[in-house]
């Protein structure tokens, strides 16, 4: 007859397991793409303003410098806030990722359920050598988790590790 | 022809494959165009004459022609090393293979000029991280079926050994007066909707047309007759309440049986035969093992006459194709037992002990409305301040369909499967296996850390489930037994 213990008790937990941080690296290529983006901004509004509002509504210009500094500063904190947030975790047979200022969120892919893995190296990242690894599951299409700002290294071992699984 | 079926050379279809072609172009170049035509036909005669209209549209349909011989002599297909190999393309060539283990299932198709010169069209669907999806528009019956014994022989090698004497058995077959309860049951306000769409459509485009024919006028004399008078107005919008209703009636009726019509539902081994349909004939096998969950859908009206719909989740590439899902309907509870008892061997539903989501997710729902609300106020403001009586029936109506919301939310959690009602004024039950779990995720936001409850996410390979607001020790016994299930699991989820 077949049996069947519980054993819930016994189960490997996830709330026990110890997360990794990414690299520190990372949080540096994070502040450059937000400075890019600051910068457009900023000489977009400054051109805006200098050939079109400032004929119109001179008193208010100011302001707007004021609320988009506001903003951009907010996006910082949490930008990075969400740095320190980013935690991943390998095990035997899984891989989880946790993330989250306001919205927390924690995600665990078996291996036996991955189809495929990419290894993504973006232009800045690779100036310090970090990597991003990419795990695709059947179903909807996209990347199913993204772990971002992991050293090159990490993420080749990772990636042959869950690579040589789905082989097996 | 030749009648033994050597599919190892490559191979045509079958000639009237020109025919189906043909028909088919026809077919989308009007649908892309139909709007156009009645602009066309008000347009001022005088600048064209007949004999133009007339070439043009027979230049058109030649070069339809030549694009339905050129597509079928470009297509062809045969089976070499247990993979099937398609090359087709006009221009565009290409050239697919696909092994048979990747094939998810082989369906029939039959529409209504494939019935009449009695070809059957093969549909072969694959999944995985790229999706192929393959049509062979027109085979004989004997070559389709020859076809699917040839994809499927490798295959069933390993089947053919658990199981010797293979009995398949009539689960289900739809009778008129059935499909007459379960189209007067269906969600009017669906078809409405439907119908609304499609209006607005093309209502664009005929605009112009609408505007020749001074209906606008007619319809402000009547309705300027009438603008004093209350009883009036409340006529007029009883009448067009009732005229909608009505309406939306008929579309259900109609959707139904086209989509139903002489539904038949067999059991064979682990797998479900499912034929239906009235202008396009429909024939799906669904195996045990590619469902990755199941629902079972009714409402109060369907409850009471004892039927059900059951729609069929298999696995999906790219985003959800709503034509793909294998929906039947007019089961009764007996039927639904079977179902459950080929699909959920180990599991005993007699006792099943429901929990239900934490009351915040009464507080989320309820804060969800009233965001509706005052969003649909600020609306309002800017339209005309005499529509806030709308608040008076909306604001009660809201918080009965929370109160029904949360009534019907429940989960049930056992060591095999995971069951999930949902739903306000319909029902929705969803069966899933924590094996075909792809992979899981615990969501929480800022209020319901404090509250100690976090949304459970179980994504499968034909979409997500959602398990809202449970308590986070609850949830994380359950997120570590469904990965402990589907890492140790044996069986393929696919």
């Amino acid at each position: 007859m077949f049996e069947n213990t519980e054993i819930t008790s016994q189960l490997p937990d996830i709330s026990q397991i110890e997360f990794k941080s990414i690299d520190k690296k990372y949080l540096i290529v994070l502040l450059f793409n937000f400075c890019i983006v600051a910068i457009i901004l900023f000489v977009g509004l400054y051109f805006l303003i200098s050939k079109n509002l400032e004929a119109h509504i001179p008193e208010y210009t100011s302001y707007l410098y004021v609320s988009v500094t506001f903003l951009l500063s907010i996006f910082l904190i949490f930008l990075v806030l969400g740095f320190y947030k980013k935690k991943y975790a390998v095990r035997e047979k899984d891989i989880s990722y946790k993330k989250g200022v306001l919205l927390q969120s924690i995600t665990t892919v078996p291996f036996a359920r991955i189809q495929h893995v990419e290894l993504e190296e973006k232009p800045f990242s690779r100036l310090f050598k970090l990597a991003s690894i990419k795990i695709f599951t059947a179903g909807e299409s996209g990347g199913d988790l993204k772990v971002n700002g992991l050293p090159k290294q990490e993420a080749k071992k990772i990636k042959e590790f869950i690579t040589h699984f789905i082989n097996e | 022809m030749n009648n033994t079926f050597d599919f190892s050379e490559f191979s045509r279809q079958s000639s009237k494959g020109i025919i189906v072609n043909y028909f088919i172009i026809l077919y989308k170049s009007l649908k892309s165009s139909w709007v156009l035509i009645p602009i066309l036909l008000t347009k001022d005669k005088t600048e064209l004459n007949l004999t133009k209209i007339l070439l043009a549209v027979f230049a058109i349909l030649i070069y339809i022609l030549i694009r339905a011989i050129l597509i079928y002599l470009n297509f062809k297909f045969k089976i070499k090393d247990n993979a099937f190999i398609l090359k087709q393309g006009i221009l565009n060539k290409s050239n697919i293979s696909v092994p048979f283990e990747k094939i998810q299932h082989i369906n029939f198709k039959q529409n209504f000029i494939q019935q009449l010169i009695k070809v059957t069209q093969v549909e072969i669907e694959t999944a995985g991280a790229k999706t192929v999806e393959i049509s062979i528009k027109a085979l004989s019956r004997e070559s389709a079926v020859a076809l699917k014994k040839a994809l499927f022989a490798k295959k069933q090698e390993t089947v053919i050994v658990e199981n010797s004497e293979p009995k398949k058995e009539l689960l289900h077959k739809i009778t008129f007066s059935d499909l007459l309860k379960v189209s007067i049951s269906e969600n009017h306000f669906k078809s409405l909707m439907l119908l609304f769409a499609f209006i607005f459509s093309g209502y664009v485009q005929v605009k112009d047309f609408l505007e020749t024919l001074e209906l606008d006028d007619k319809f402000d004399t009547l309705l300027e007759e009438n603008a004093n008078s209350l009883i009036g107005d409340l006529l007029l919008m009883i009448f067009l309440f009732v005229f909608s209703f009505i309406i939306s009636v008929l579309i259900s009726f109609v959707t139904t049986f086209v989509r139903h019509f002489n539904l038949q539902v067999s059991l064979e081994n682990n797998t479900l035969e499912i034929d239906q349909g009235l202008i396009t004939k429909q024939n799906n096998i669904i195996k045990k093992q590619k469902v990755q969950s199941i629902e079972v859908l009714t409402n109060p009206i369907k409850e009471k006459l004892g039927i059900y719909n059951v729609i069929f989740r298999q696995a999906i590439s790219g985003k959800i194709n709503y034509k793909k899902l294998i929906k039947v309907v007019g089961f009764n509870k007996e039927h639904i037992n079977v179902l459950k008892d080929v699909f959920f061997i180990n599991t005993n539903f007699t006792n099943k002990e429901k929990h239900k989501p934490d009351t915040y997710y009464k507080v989320q729902l309820f804060f969800r409305s009233f965001l509706f609300l005052a969003f649909l106020n600020g609306v309002i403001i800017l339209i005309s301040t005499k529509l806030f009586f709308i608040n008076v029936i909306l604001a009660p109506l809201l918080i009965v369909l929370v109160l029904l919301k949360y009534e019907k939310s429940y989960y049930f959690f056992n060591k095999d499967m995971l069951v999930i009602g949902a739903g306000q004024i319909a029902t929705k039950t969803t069966y899933l296996e924590h094996f075909k779990l792809q992979h899981i995720k615990l969501k929480q936001t800022f209020f319901q850390k404090k509250k100690d409850v976090v949304n459970m996410v179980i994504q499968t390979a034909s979409g997500k489930i959602i398990l809202p607001c449970v308590k986070t020790k609850k949830a994380i016994e359950m997120y570590n037994f469904m990965l402990y299930k589907s890492e140790t699991s044996t069986k393929k989820w696919m």
